[in-house]
Formats: C-alpha cells, sequence, structure tokens
C-alpha cells in the first residue's frame, strides 16, 4: 500500500506531461469501471499503448477504478437498465442490436452500458479536472507541501523511505 | 506526431494480443472442460466430469470425451455417462454471442453406470431443515405398515395376527376417558346430595307432624271447645307440611336434572368398550375389503418413487427448456447465468435464441442393445425460436424387448401456457427377478413376466397427468416360503402361484410436488379371492381378544362407576320416600276434618 502511495506520487512529482497522466487516468477509468472481458477494453489497451499515456498512472489508476466499480455497480444497473428501456432510443439499440460487432461488446447488458456511459461522460471532465489539478499541485501545493513541518516530518517517515527506494530504482535503471 | 504516438507501444499491443491468443490456443481445450465441470456440477448438484475436450476452429466445433453426470441421489452412480459428444457449431452466430449448434450427437449414452469414486459435492445446510429421505418403516406391534413416501404414507395392512396386549399399552381407550371424570362427577353430586338432605325435612320432622295429628284427632273427641280450638290449628299444620313437602318437591326436581346427564353419560360410557373394539379392529385388522387395495400398496410406493425420480430430473432441466425472464418497461430482461446486471432482448431481424442445438442424435446403450434418439431444438428461448423442442427415441429387436418407442414434445413457445407430452411404449419386454414389491412385509419378486406397457404422460404448467397402462404376461411371481406365516400371509403368498396374467393401472394427478398415484390392478381379485377367509377368520378372533382385552381394563372403572350411580340413585329414593311421607300426612289432616271438611257438631 505504501509502495503504491509512493509510486502516486513519484509520477505526479515527475516530469510526465500532465495531459499524459491525465489521458492515462481516463482510460483508466473506463477499464476499471466497464466489465474487464468486454470488446471497448481491446480498444481502451491500444490507445494506451499507441498514445503517449503515462503507464504508471494508468495502471494506478485501473486498480482504483475497478475498487470504485465495485460500489458503483448496482447505479450501473440501474443507469443502463433505464438507457436501454428509454423509448427515445428504441431505434437506435434496436439497430446496433441486430449487428455482429455491438453483440460483441454485449452493450445491451445493463452494467456494460451503464458504466460505460458513465465513464464515456466522465471521460473529457475528469482529463479536464486531472489537467488542472496535476498543474496547480506541481505550481503551489508542492513547493508549500516541502516547507511543511509535515512533510518533514514525512520525509523521515516509512512512506517517504519506500517513495525514495523506488526513485532509486528509476535512477538507478 | 512523435509528441503524441509511441510506436513501441502498437509492437507491445501486438504481442500483448498474441500472448493472449497463443494462451487460447494453448489453453481452451482445458478451459472449456473446466467450465462444463464447473457449471454442470453446480446445475446438477453433484459431480460433472468430462475426460477431454477439444475446441477446433476450422471448422469450429466441439468435442468430448467420457462425460459423466454423477446421480445427486446416489453419488456411486452416474445417472448419465456419453462416451462422446461431437458439436458443430456455426462461427458467425458466435461472434453474435449465440451458441449455435448445427448437429450434435452423443455416441454411447449409457444410465446408472457405477462410479469408482463417489460423485457427491459439499452442499451448505439449511438451519432447521433436514433432508427428508424415503425408509420404509418396521412393522410394530401387529400395526400398519407405513412407508413415507413423496405422495403421502402408504400403509400396508397388517398380515400378521396383531398383538393386543401391545396395542392396548399403546392406544387410549376412550371408555377410560369417559368413565374418570364421570365418575369423579357422580361421586362429587352424591357428597353434594347428602349435605342437601341433611337440611330438608326428614322422617323426623314428619314424626312430629304425625304426634300432632294425633294431639288433633283426640281433641275432636273432647266436646265443641276442643273441637273450635283445633280448626285453628289444622290449618296451621297443613301449611306447614306443604311448605315442607314444596321444599323436597323441589329438590327433588333439581336432582333429576342433575342425575338425567349423568345417567346419559353413564349409558354412553356402557357403549364406548364395543366402540373402542370396532375402531381398534378397524385400525390393526385386515377387512376382506382392505384386500381390495393391496396393490396399491404394493406397488404404489415404487411407482410413486419413479415418478418423484422423474419429476426431480425435470425440474433440473428445466431451465434448460425455458429460463427465468422479466419484464422491465415492457422490454423483456433476462438474468445472464453469470456476471452482472441483466440483458435486455430487442427485436431481431432474424430472431435466433442465446443458446440452441439445432438437431441433437443420440445412441442409447443398454443392456438390451442399442436404441437411437433424435431430439430437436434444444434452447432455453422457444419464444424466440418459435418452435417446440421434440424428441424420439426408438428401438427394435433387442434383447428381451421386442421394441420401445419414446416420442413427446416439451413445448415452452408461449412460457405462460407450457405443456410437455410424452408417450411410451414398449412392446414385448421380458422382464426377469424384478422386485415387484419392495415391502418387508410382503415382497413379491416377479420372477418372470412378458410385459406391454404404455403410459402417456402430459405435464400443463406444474399439472401432471398421466396415465400407464401395463398388462403382464406368462408371470411367474414368487414371495418367499410360505411355512411359519400368519395364515393371511400364507395364503397371499400361496395365491402368487397361481397368478399367470395380470394388468396394473396407474392414474396420477396433482401438481409435481404434489402428485397422487391412483393404482389398480386385478391382482386385488386374486388376493382377496385367495385369503378373504383367512382375513375373515383372524378379524373374528382379533375382535374377541380385542373384547376381552378392552373389558379386562374398562370392566373394574365401569362396574365401580355404577356402583356410584347406585348410590346416587338411593339418594332420588330417599326424596320419594319422605315426599310420601309427607303427602300420607296431608292426607291424615284432611280425614280430621272429612271430605267436606271439619265436621261440626251443629
Amino acid at each position: 500500500m505504501l509502495r503504491l502511495v509512493a509510486k502516486l506520487l513519484k509520477v505526479l512529482n515527475s516530469e510526465s506531461d500532465p495531459s499524459q497522466i491525465s489521458l492515462a487516468f481516463c482510460l483508466a477509468m473506463v477499464l476499471g469501471l466497464t466489465p474487464f472481458y468486454s470488446l471497448h477494453n481491446i480498444l481502451v489497451l491500444f490507445l494506451v499503448l499507441i498514445l503517449r499515456a503515462n503507464l504508471s498512472a494508468f495502471i494506478l489508476g485501473w486498480a482504483f477504478f475497478s475498487g470504485v466499480a465495485y460500489l458503483l455497480d448496482p447505479l450501473f444497473d440501474r443507469l443502463g437498465l433505464w438507457i436501454l428501456t428509454s423509448a427515445a432510443l428504441q431505434g437506435l439499440w434496436t439497430s446496433l442490436y441486430n449487428t455482429t460487432i455491438f453483440r460483441l461488446e454485449k452493450f445491451y447488458n445493463s452494467v456494460v452500458m451503464g458504466s460505460l456511459f458513465f465513464s464515456i461522460v466522465l471521460f473529457i471532465p475528469l482529463y479536464i479536472v486531472s489537467n488542472i489539478g496535476i498543474r496547480r499541485y506541481r505550481d503551489h501545493v508542492l513547493a508549500w507541501i516541502e516547507k511543511t513541518r509535515v512533510m518533514k516530518l514525512l520525509k523521515a517517515s516509512k512512506l517517504y523511505h519506500a517513495y525514495q527506494t523506488i526513485s532509486g530504482l528509476r535512477g538507478a535503471s | 506526431m512523435k509528441r503524441f504516438i509511441r510506436l513501441k507501444g502498437l509492437a507491445a499491443f501486438v504481442i500483448i494480443v498474441a500472448v493472449f491468443g497463443a494462451f487460447w490456443f494453448f489453453f481452451a481445450d482445458t478451459i472449456v472442460k473446466n467450465l462444463i465441470q464447473k457449471y454442470g456440477t453446480r446445475a446438477v448438484g453433484a459431480k460433472v466430469e468430462v475426460a477431454a475436450a477439444d475446441l477446433s476452429l476450422f471448422p469450429m466445433g466441439l468435442k468430448l470425451d467420457q462425460l459423466r453426470v454423477t446421480d445427486p441421489e446416489s453419488p456411486m452412480k452416474n445417472a448419465v455417462e456419453i462416451g462422446r459428444i461431437s458439436l458443430g457449431l456455426e462461427p458467425l452466430n458466435l461472434l453474435r454471442r449465440k451458441v449455435i449448434v448445427k448437429e450434435m450427437i452423443a455416441d454411447g449414452v449409457q444410465f446408472g453406470t457405477p462410479r469408482k469414486t463417489s460423485g457427491a459435492i459439499a452442499v451448505k445446510k439449511i438451519p432447521g431443515k433436514t433432508a427428508e429421505v424415503g425408509k420404509a418403516g418396521k412393522e410394530k406391534g401387529g400395526g400398519p405398515l407405513a412407508v413415507k413416501g413423496p405422495c403421502g404414507t402408504v400403509s400396508l395392512p397388517s398380515l400378521q395376527v396383531p398383538d393386543v396386549g401391545k396395542i392396548l399399552q399403546t392406544e387410549k381407550l376412550q371408555s377410560l376417558a369417559l368413565l374418570q371424570p364421570l365418575q369423579k362427577d357422580i361421586q362429587s353430586e352424591k357428597a353434594k346430595w347428602q349435605d342437601a338432605l341433611a337440611k330438608l325435612p326428614d322422617k323426623k320432622q314428619f314424626d312430629a307432624y304425625r304426634a300432632k295429628i294425633d294431639k288433633l284427632k283426640s281433641a275432636q273427641k273432647g266436646g265443641i271447645s276442643g273441637l273450635l280450638g283445633s280448626v285453628s290449628e289444622v290449618s296451621t299444620l297443613q301449611k306447614d307440611i306443604q311448605r315442607d313437602l314444596d321444599k323436597i318437591k323441589t329438590a327433588q326436581k333439581d336432582f333429576s336434572n342433575k342425575t338425567a346427564s349423568l345417567k346419559a353419560r353413564l349409558a354412553e360410557a356402557k357403549k364406548a368398550p364395543l366402540e373402542d373394539v370396532a375402531r381398534l379392529k378397524q385400525k390393526y385388522s385386515l377387512s376382506p375389503a382392505g384386500l381390495q387395495h393391496l396393490s396399491q400398496s404394493l406397488l404404489g410406493s415404487r411407482l410413486c418413487r419413479l415418478v418423484q425420480k422423474g419429476a426431480a430430473w425435470y425440474q433440473k432441466l428445466e431451465p434448460m427448456i425455458e429460463r427465468a425472464r422479466k419484464t422491465e418497461k415492457g422490454h423483456e430482461v433476462i438474468k445472464p447465468t453469470r456476471g452482472k446486471g441483466v440483458d435486455v432482448r430487442f427485436k431481431e431481424y432474424e430472431p435466433l435464441p442465446d443458446f440452441l442445438i439445432r438437431t441433437a442424435k443420440a445412441r442409447i446403450m443398454l443392456q438390451a442393445g442399442d436404441i437411437s434418439g433424435l431430439i430437436k431444438n434444444i434452447t432455453p428461448d422457444q419464444d424466440v425460436l418459435g418452435r417446440p423442442l421434440t424428441y424420439t427415441f426408438t428401438g427394435t429387436k433387442l434383447k428381451g424387448l421386442q421394441s420401445i418407442d419414446l416420442h413427446g414434445a416439451l413445448d415452452h413457445v408461449i412460457p405462460a401456457s407450457a405443456k410437455d407430452t410424452g408417450n411410451l411404449t414398449l412392446k414385448g419386454y421380458q422382464v426377469k427377478d424384478m422386485a415387484l414389491s419392495g415391502s418387508e412385509a410382503f415382497p413379491i419378486l416377479l420372477d418372470s413376466a412378458l410385459v406391454d406397457l404404455n403410459m402417456d404422460a402430459l405435464l400443463k404448467g406444474s399439472d401432471i397427468n398421466a396415465t400407464l397402462t401395463s398388462g403382464f404376461d406368462s408371470v411367474k411371481l414368487s414371495g418367499g416360503s410360505a411355512e411359519k406365516e400368519s395364515p393371511i400371509k400364507a395364503a397371499l403368498l400361496s395365491s402368487l402361484a397361481a397368478i399367470s396374467r395380470f394388468h396394473v393401472k396407474a392414474d396420477i394427478k396433482g401438481t409435481l410436488k404434489n402428485y397422487t398415484i391412483d393404482l389398480t390392478s386385478d391382482l386385488d381379485q386374486a388376493f382377496a379371492k385367495a385369503a378373504g377367509r383367512a382375513v375373515s377368520d383372524q378379524a373374528v378372533g382379533f375382535e374377541k381378544k380385542l373384547k376381552e382385552g378392552v373389558m379386562a381394563k374398562v370392566g373394574g372403572p365401569l362396574q365401580a362407576t355404577g356402583k356410584d350411580m347406585g348410590g346416587l340413585n338411593a339418594i332420588g329414593q330417599e326424596l320419594t320416600g319422605r315426599l310420601n311421607l309427607g303427602n300420607g300426612l296431608l292426607g291424615n289432616l284432611k280425614d280430621i276434618g272429612g271430605k267436606g271438611g271439619l265436621k261440626l257438631p251443629f
């Protein structure tokens, strides 16, 4: 656990472009919130690898959002069922239901539809918010934190030791 | 461009996909095998095993070797064992998440094969619920033998002379139940009336009145002055006596009312021993009428267990022909067998079920030979397919069986009015050493017979209606030695040798969970003819012993109660005696006054 938190701090404090970290978080959200064995997750994996998304942030985000998914599954189920049974969209769903690619995607499952809709809607806002957040963290919070007593105490703690170990390993490699 | 694109990532993606592909290629067979075993075991409730699975892509299909399905009721046996199954899949439909099997061939289907190891699985126990196991009860005290079965309790009438002593030890006698409170009530009533008698005018009081009357009579002879004085005294005396008589009359009326109900209860208690005898005789003795339904008792439980087994398997397999579904805002939603959420169905331009075996061919290996079967349209979504499941199994010129034909349909196209039908015809089935009745009290072994059997079954919703008719020809029955057996059992056993043919008809009606089997057979007539006399003789002897036994228990209390009632009657007589005394005195007073009243000398 300490190592995971240390890794997160390492990523945030690194020189990586905030947009790479934010993109990784957003793609991790899609992979983590939606059922793993879904067709769209192949596309997510492809995008993570081909775009310059931060892989450490992606893996951390995936672990985080997978945990959140367990809590939000009942919400996804209701949301998905509401979307799938909405009268205005019946024509669209019926046509998609009759295509092989969308059947493979299993969009007609309430949890798949609910979680995918939820993560797509939040994709851009999360990207923007985390971009801003990382920049602000680096510009203001990091410098301020460095000076605080808490940080000084933290530097003497096991957590910081773990952080340093990882930084050291990275530096060595 | 390079700022956004990571070309090495493309290579990594290809490698990851290739690794997944290779993993599937090498381990798909094991994964499929494990999935079949896992979900099969969960569905059946006992181990389902597959020796090997082979998934092929070109042509797309699946082959399974040695599929073994354990019988959950008997874990050391396989309910079904199939040597080899091959399935031809439609690949395009598979991409649409539809498992459509064009043809399935099951070769070497066998039933009831032995297992080397137990196929039982650990089942979570539900607190407070115990498993019901049908066990034949043991005959106790010559009482009826009860076989607890799914169709209720099937009782075999006693074939032994029942032990009266044991019966009377366990049975509560109605006569004793009546006598004990009655005796108490009589005694308390007697005590109450003895107290009341003490307070009522008695002989002493009436003697005093008599003395006064005598005195008045002598005064009447003493002239005019004495005569005038006695007129008022006579009137006073007359009123006193009348008042006392009224008290006694009221008490006598009350007494009559109270004792009338006690007398009625005593009369009832006197009849009760005979009623006890009749009831116990009815319960424990085999009457000639009881033999009329002996075949139901003997064969019913066996047939009932067969129906129960069939019903249990039907309920296990039911999800394969109709799955649970519900609707949400007019849309049909189906709970997926695994995973989360629900699947919503939309109109399909070319409707197909999610799972369908278009044709299944089977070769069933029986001891008698091979039977071929053809099943069409196996799917849990018949409403989508629009066609029912049909099945036909036939076999001819088998060893010990002229022909077998089983055909029918499981029609769940409209789930609300599901209708399943089945017809089984067996011709020339040579039966050998078959236990016709497994009852310990009266085992019947069918040494040999030639059987023709027809069964028509209809299941509408959960209502079952089935008729089985069978004819047994060239019959040889045995039931063990008749020596040292009761006369009835000996007569029944002797009659078995004379039976050369019989028919059995069974009507099964009710619901799958609660059905009744009405079984009739001409065996009953043969049994009644053979054992009727012995049954009557046994019944007479048993009744005599019962009477003696009941009277031995009831006689004492009955006599004591009668004696107490006699004491109460004596109180009634005493009241009558006092009433007579008083009335006599009133008569004497009238004599003093004469018929027209008191005679004056002027």
